[in-house]
């Protein structure tokens, strides 16, 4: 029989109490408070926790998460045993972060031997880092043997696929994964930027969209749909997407460059400075930087670019289109500043002391230009309490 | 040694001898080995005279040894090298706790309680001083305290209850001893405090309910005696005669026992009840559903209060 809950005991009547206890094999009979005592005490005791202790195979994970992969192989050495495939993997992925890769993948090929399905991925994850594309699609094949339609084994496939230059045959598994994953957007924006990467940027806007579809609060899929649809000259439309983004995530740093970059084409180049420093503000980076400097260099704000060209120096010193932009500037004629009149600072004479003049009031029409005759004219309209407040000006 | 092997020894310490002796100090006390531990801890001493944790360390060895006042010198030293050294304020207290020294110990917790005024532990024992030096007013303000920073302390309801108890509060007493109890169903002490107030109301039949409840955790003779008497007001004179029985088998020389032993079996000539399954003998309560269905209810009203 499962045992009760506390609270249950707690609020049971006397015949459910009763039956808790003859079901528990306890002794029904006597007060009820003593019989509600005793079923508490058998159930407390029941369900008293263990407490629980970590063993070596909970610890090596965390030990490789921390940084400590030659100790966490250890552990994961410790608790190999002849049935039992996971402390392969275990010892494989620690052996991967120490850098020793073919021991790795002799470890993955254990488990795999085991039965374990899950150690081609970990074997496919060790490949692709080695650069062995081809070897690691081929482990996902036999993972996608032993799981058919898995979607972390169709994404892993189609990313290989990438790496290796197949971006049409990753298109097709994605589309594959797609099909009995129809609301898996990651698989659309994968598809976007694979269409994107092949050059077809008018195909790429359609995914980035299809993403957008599923869920319309992805600002990355609108971001991305822009930059589609900007490489593909529909200039209004990824304004339009670019907005939405913006929209949604004011802050987003790359929809508002990617923005200030389409208005400077467009001949715009005050709403690009508008954006583009936006976009600084919320992430100096140097690409970012970059643009606002050639942005004001083009709008001949000369100390703005060059200041701008020098926050580039500091996210990466020695850039060298920054240092060219500031060689550019340094060497380009100034223009010439605006004639200002001197002003000619005369000192007043000391007054005598005793026989001072009596100060001359300023008129009336001088002193309305300055600002109390403002207040003046407020306070009045919320004496009289009724219409706007008159500014004199 | 020759007088420049001392030499080195002292002005030259090397870390890793010193912590070599340590560890091995350490090892010897987990295993109870007292000598060897004092050894170890001396040499590490000679090796940095100035390390607190030795001097504590030395000092654990000789409270074990019963050697107090070395023990009490040694938290001393400690305390000289580091001052905020909380073990080592905990150590000096309970040492002078052993020694007797009860305003002193309030003192050292007073000192520690400056350097952390929510270490629990330090309110804690310093309510237990005060309560044994009998200001009960002061114990239960550091009870309070305690129950401010961890309202489900059961030591603390515990204490408060015990305290109250002293000052005559019994239904504040009872108040507290049942959040003990709600806090930790199993705490020891709070169960032979309700056991005390039981006895103390005349509920003979709570009382060796209780009593059986904490033989279960922990026997000791003077509960079965407790039990033996309640058992004895309750006419269960063959439960009683074990109960005594038991009570001198633990403690042959329980003269209290003896004595209710043979009373007891002189009362069993008179009258003898057996209570058979029904452990709440005696706590006859009107219009319980339970004890409509008893089967013994008539002779459990005439012996419940």
């Amino acid at each position: 029989m499962s045992l009760p809950r506390v609270a249950e005991v707690e609020h049971a009547d006397w015949p459910t109490l009763k039956r808790m206890a003859s079901e528990l094999e306890l002794n029904p009979k006597g007060r009820s408070a003593i019989v509600r005592m005793r079923v508490l005490d058998h159930v407390r005791r029941r369900t008293r926790a263990e407490p629980w202790k970590p063993t070596p195979a909970h610890v090596a994970p965390l030990l490789l998460r921390l940084g400590f992969a030659e100790d966490a192989g250890r552990l994961w050495e410790s608790t190999i045993r002849l049935d039992a495939p996971a402390p392969w993997v275990g010892l494989g992925a620690a052996l991967l972060a120490t850098g020793d890769r073919t021991e790795a993948l002799k470890a993955f090929d254990r488990a795999v031997q085991m039965g374990d399905a899950s150690a081609h991925l970990h074997r496919a994850l060790a490949l692709l880092g080695a650069g062995d594309a081809s070897s690691a699609v081929r482990a996902c094949d036999a993972y996608l043997a032993a799981r058919p339609g898995d979607a972390r084994g169709m994404a892993l496939k189609a990313s290989a696929l990438a790496r290796g230059g197949w971006l049409d045959e990753a298109v097709s598994v994605l589309r594959e994964l797609l099909e009995s994953r129809p609301g898996a957007r990651e698989a659309w924006r994968g598809i976007g930027s694979l269409l994107l990467r092949s050059g077809r940027p008018d195909d790429a806007g359609k995914a980035f969209r299809e993403a957008v579809r599923t869920d319309p609060k992805d600002v990355d899929a609108l971001i991305n749909e822009g930059a589609a649809l900007h490489l593909a000259g529909r200039v209004r439309e990824a304004t339009g997407s670019y907005r939405e983004a913006l929209e949604a995530d004011g802050a987003r740093a790359d929809a508002l460059n990617n923005l200030g970059v389409l208005y400077l084409r467009s001949g715009r180049s005050k709403s690009a400075v508008v954006n583009l420093e936006r976009a600084a503000k919320h992430l100096g980076t140097r690409r970012v930087l970059l643009n606002l400097a050639r942005v004001l260099e083009m709008e001949r704000r000369r100390s703005d670019a060059l200041e701008a060209y020098r926050r580039v120096l500091k996210v990466q010193p020695k850039d060298p289109e920054a240092l060219a932009g500031i060689r550019r500037l340094e060497t380009a004629p100034k223009e010439e500043a605006p004639v200002r009149p001197h002003r000619v600072v005369r000192r007043s004479k000391p007054a005598k002391r005793g026989k001072r003049p009596p100060r001359k009031r300023r008129p009336a029409a001088s002193r309305s230009v300055r600002k109390p005759a403002r207040r003046a004219s407020k306070s009045r309209t919320h004496q009289r309490g009724k219409g706007k407040a008159r500014h004199r000006r | 040694m020759g007088a420049a092997d001392d030499v080195g020894q002292r002005f030259l310490p090397s870390v890793d001898e010193l912590e070599t002796a340590m560890r091995s100090g350490l090892r010897s006390l987990d295993a109870g080995h007292l000598d060897d531990a004092l050894r170890a801890f001396n040499a590490a001493l000679r090796l940095k005279p100035e390390y607190d944790a030795a001097w504590l360390a030395r000092g654990h060895v000789l409270r074990r040894m019963g050697d107090l006042e070395a023990a009490l010198d040694c938290f001393a030293q400690a305390l000289r090298v580091h001052r905020e050294s909380e073990e080592a304020w905990l150590g000096l207290a309970s040492t002078l706790h052993a020694l007797g020294r009860r305003k002193e110990e309030v003192e050292a917790y007073d000192e520690l309680l400056k350097l952390r005024p929510r270490l629990v532990e330090a309110w804690i024992n310093k309510g237990a001083a005060l309560h044994e030096a009998r200001d009960f007013r002061g114990a239960l303000a550091c009870y309070d305290r305690v129950l401010a920073l961890r309202p489900e302390h059961a030591a603390a309801w515990n204490n408060k209850g015990a305290a109250l108890l002293r000052l005559g509060d019994a239904a504040g007493a009872e108040r507290c001893i049942d959040e003990a109890l709600h806090f930790d169903p199993d705490f020891y002490d709070a169960i032979l405090n309700r056991l005390f107030l039981l006895e103390g109301k005349g509920l003979h039949g709570e009382t060796v309910m209780w009593a059986e409840r904490a033989l279960r955790i922990r026997e000791a003779p003077w509960i079965w005696h407790l039990k033996g008497i309640a058992h004895l007001a309750l006419l269960e004179s063959t439960l009683a005669m074990r109960s005594f029985e038991r009570a001198l088998e633990l403690d042959p020389g329980f003269k209290d026992a003896r004595a209710a032993l043979r009373k007891a079996k002189a009362a069993r000539a008179k009258a003898d009840f057996y209570r058979g399954v029904y452990e709440c003998f005696g706590t006859h309560l009107a219009g319980d559903p339970g004890c409509a269905e008893c089967e013994i209810a008539a002779r459990c009203r005439e012996v419940s209060p």
